[in-house]
């Protein structure tokens, strides 16, 4: 299945100022050796203060909004493929059905509704990996992306972020993070990472 | 105090738990609630926790579909401020020493008379900065986020 749908979203960003303090490099390595809480007041103080993301609220287009509505109708597991139908299970479904339902701004002012190029990538992954995590729990990022993550064997987690170009991945076990682009060798290269975290 | 005032160390702060979030059946959330450049917090300096989550309420319970299931919020966890900040400041892992290429404040970002949404004069943000150039925001990383979700304690809303 291939989507190829854009929700156009639009963020804008205002920068009030610039920042107000004297940063320099001995600064920084200097505020590594002080210990917590006195790194973290040290932090506090060279917050740049001017900075302010403002008005990131951002929205469907008229035309993406239709499209999404009218694929929520259809039903959302004709959306995507078997293989991701199979990995997230009707419960998974359901939530992913929810995401849809979601409107910009749903958790503050740079929130955004589901990408659905994100559900294409989501969709196309379990597809071509067949990987098929136990516990496999849905989520929705702030960016509108689907989120996926599991508990490995030691009960730490391993979570993907699908977006249109590809999937961050994260293994808390080793702290590893990283992103793979969309496509075979990307889906490969972490199927390959993640799949000895995934229980037979 | 100013927007973009760092706030006090010693304070401590809320983040609400939405629909997305968290799945309730699995009990677990996700680290992406906190993966944003920004991410929004509430300070019990300001108001209380009563107060606080009716203008969650308030304000997200608008955010979705008439004909949706209930999206609201479904959980809240809070910590001190000088916890999140410390939460950068900690080797990512025990085998990797490096710290995170991110540092963290929390500030001051009252909201008032904006459109769409609830005035919320406790509304504070954690912010990610690049650690080599802190004049330059920085999303902050998963890992570091999954720290700052173990930090926040997520909890289901009394009912």
């Amino acid at each position: 299945m291939h989507l190829n749908l854009s929700t156009n979203d639009r963020s804008q960003y205002r920068v009030t100022g610039s920042f107000s303090g004297t940063v320099g490099s001995s600064m920084i390595a200097i505020a590594h050796l002080l210990a917590i809480p006195a790194y973290a007041a040290e932090s506090q103080r060279l917050a740049p203060r001017g900075a302010i993301v403002v008005g990131c609220a951002t929205s469907d287009t008229q035309q993406s909004t239709t499209v999404k509505v009218g694929l929520l109708r259809e039903d959302v597991s004709t959306l995507i493929s078997d293989g991701a139908n199979a990995a997230v299970g009707a419960a998974g479904l359901k939530r992913l059905g929810n995401f849809f339902r979601l409107q910009a701004g749903w958790d503050g002012r740079a929130s955004k509704p589901i990408d659905l190029n994100s559900v294409a990538v989501f969709s196309s992954f379990f597809a071509e990996t067949g990987l098929r995590p136990d516990q496999l729990g849905v989520f929705m990022s702030a960016q509108g992306n689907v989120v996926v993550n599991w508990p490995d064997q030691a009960g730490q987690l391993i979570e993907l972020e699908f977006h249109s170009s590809g999937v961050d991945y994260f293994i808390e076990r080793s702290g590893e993070e990283g992103t793979v682009q969309r496509g075979d060798v990307g889906f490969t290269k972490l199927l390959n990472r993640v799949a000895e975290f995934v229980e037979a | 105090m100013a927007k973009g005032d760092p706030i006090d160390l010693s304070e401590e702060v809320i983040r609400a738990g939405m629909y997305p979030y968290w799945d309730a059946d699995l009990k677990r959330a996700t680290p992406s609630a906190f993966t944003s450049v920004e991410v929004s917090v509430s300070r019990f300096a300001i108001l209380d926790f009563a107060h606080i989550v009716s203008i969650f309420k308030k304000d997200f319970d608008g955010r979705v579909h008439a004909d949706g299931e209930s999206m609201e919020i479904r959980g809240t966890g809070r910590a001190p401020v000088a916890n999140v900040i410390q939460q950068a400041e900690e080797p990512t892992n025990d085998k990797n020493k490096s710290l995170s290429n991110v540092v963290l404040t929390v500030v001051e970002d009252k909201i008032e008379n904006e459109p769409g949404a609830t005035d919320n004069p406790a509304h504070a943000l954690i912010c990610g900065w690049e650690r080599e150039n802190l004049t330059q925001s920085r999303k902050i990383s998963r890992g570091l986020a999954k720290r700052l979700l173990d930090v926040f304690r997520w909890e289901p809303l009394p009912d």
